[in-house]
């Protein structure tokens, strides 16, 4: 999985219309006209598929800024350490969303990423944290776009609005404050997960 | 109630409250069943006594809340926040970067509504194509009043300007979990990302990297700014927070207090209902 080449020069609306990535084993069509008015409040089978991939992938960010808080120094350490909780916290909920046990991260997203955020250069660390986080707003817009029940749907749009903030702060620390595509901009493509062991 | 029962302003409180999505406070609360708890052994009417000659209580209008009400509303705040800059451009203060950020911040909002009211006739609906009114009258006039006689104009435009965005960005998230249709959903999630980056680099752009994220992350007291104003940081917390937004501007009286303002997300009072034009 090369998550360097995951952010595409997609123009900044496309994301509006995404429709058709989603974790496999998840194959509700956006067309389906499941309405929040008939919706479950709990996670369908369907939801828990996708939302266990979103936990996965949650906790292999957990664990990459735990690494990268060991390597790097002052406030940008204690920076990757709050997103890393916050990563944390998402996969926490998601697990008391789903029932889910929260101990099993996405090996394939830590491993292509480990030696990226093993860095103790704060510029090279926020360029690797921005791609990380945008791929992770990528990702959870795309399957919440299939989610059926509130809860999924809910849960995952308080996470992307905080994740989207991280990638801005991560934007800057990148080099790229002052470029307002870059700041305000995710031409991040999602990944495609899959819900049981990667 | 089940969660098929078409949403009305009548039903809202006890639909919307139970999904804790928009916030709602104690509009709907009926008199009438207040006044029955009171006591089982009265008799007579109902309805609560009054004084005067005041004209007779009417009962509010029952209006739907459906997709299209929802989308103008959300097509409503876009082009609050696109008068609120066009506002601020007009006080003179905003230059360089930060000029520039709201010019592209403009742009999204004008996209965002476009693509909303778009939305609103997919959902066979008329588009709205103006500011919200509630909120204009009631909220944004008074804060520009405040503003427009503030010790610093700057200052308090930016701490608008913030505050507004992270009022988007809280409506969109909460639309998200209330319209039916995925399509619809996906747009408001986008916006309420886009509008979370919009914050965010509010935040860099007018204090630095010294407030990339709130004190409350690592368990410290946040503290009003030396001015006296709300601190403001680009990461506020873990989740999107869906709290009522406090701004606090204007000049400060001889005890160092400005002037508090509270916003919302909108709620039965400011929607956009159909019946609106």
């Amino acid at each position: 999985m090369d998550l360097h080449t995951t952010e595409r020069a997609s123009s900044r609306r496309s994301l509006l219309s995404l429709g058709g990535i989603v974790a496999a084993g998840t194959a509700v069509a956006l067309a389906t006209s499941t309405t929040a008015a008939a919706a479950p409040d709990k996670p369908t089978n369907a939801d828990r598929v996708a939302l266990e991939a979103a936990l996965r992938l949650e906790l292999a960010a957990r664990d990459l800024y735990e690494q990268a808080a060991g390597e790097l120094d002052g406030d940008v350490a204690q920076l990757a350490s709050v997103v890393g909780k916050n990563h944390g916290a998402y996969a926490q909920a998601i697990s008391g969303a789903t029932g889910i046990s929260a101990n099993e991260r996405n090996e394939d997203v830590f491993n292509a990423q480990r030696s990226l955020f093993a860095v103790s250069d704060a510029q090279a660390f926020g360029a690797a944290a921005r791609t990380l986080e945008n791929i992770a707003v990528a990702t959870h817009t795309a399957l919440l776009a299939n989610y059926e029940s509130i809860d999924a749907i809910e849960l995952t749009a308080s996470i992307i609005t905080t994740e989207s903030r991280q990638a801005v702060v991560f934007t800057s620390l990148a080099g790229f404050g002052s470029n307002l595509d870059e700041m305000l901009s995710n031409s991040a493509a999602p990944l495609e997960l899959s819900g049981g062991a990667a | 109630m089940t969660d098929s029962t078409p949403l009305t302003t009548a039903n809202l409180d006890a639909r919307v409250g139970r999904r804790q999505a928009l916030r709602i406070g104690g509009l709907s609360v009926s008199l009438a069943a207040l006044v029955a708890a009171c006591g089982d052994d009265r008799g007579g009417g109902t309805a609560p006594g009054r004084v005067g000659n005041a004209d007779p209580i009417l009962s509010p209008p029952d209006y739907a809340v459906n997709n299209v009400v929802l989308l103008r509303t959300a097509s409503s705040l876009e082009l609050t926040a696109l008068a609120v800059y066009d506002i601020a451009k007009g006080l003179g203060v905003l230059e360089g970067s930060t000029a520039e950020l709201i010019e592209r911040l403009q742009a999204n909002h004008q996209a965002t509504a476009d693509k909303m009211a778009e939305l609103t006739v997919a959902a066979g609906g008329t588009a709205w194509t103006d500011t919200n009114p509630w909120i204009m009258e009631r909220a944004i006039v008074p804060i520009v009043d405040t503003i427009s006689t503030s010790d610093d104009v700057l200052r308090d435009v930016i701490n608008l300007a913030i505050t507004l965005e992270n009022l988007a960005a809280s409506t969109h998230q909460s639309l998200t979990g209330i319209l039916t249709e995925p399509q619809q959903r996906l747009a408001t999630a986008n916006a309420a990302a886009e509008e979370s980056r919009h914050s965010a680099a509010l935040i860099l752009n007018a204090f630095g990297t010294d407030n990339r994220f709130s004190p409350a992350l690592v368990n410290e007291d946040v503290e009003r700014t030396p001015e006296n104003t709300v601190a403001m940081y680009a990461i506020n917390s873990t989740f999107g927070s869906l709290a009522q937004q406090e701004l606090i501007i204007g000049e400060a009286d001889e005890n160092g207090s400005r002037t508090t303002f509270l916003l919302a997300t909108p709620a039965a009072n400011s929607f956009i209902y159909e019946e609106l034009s």
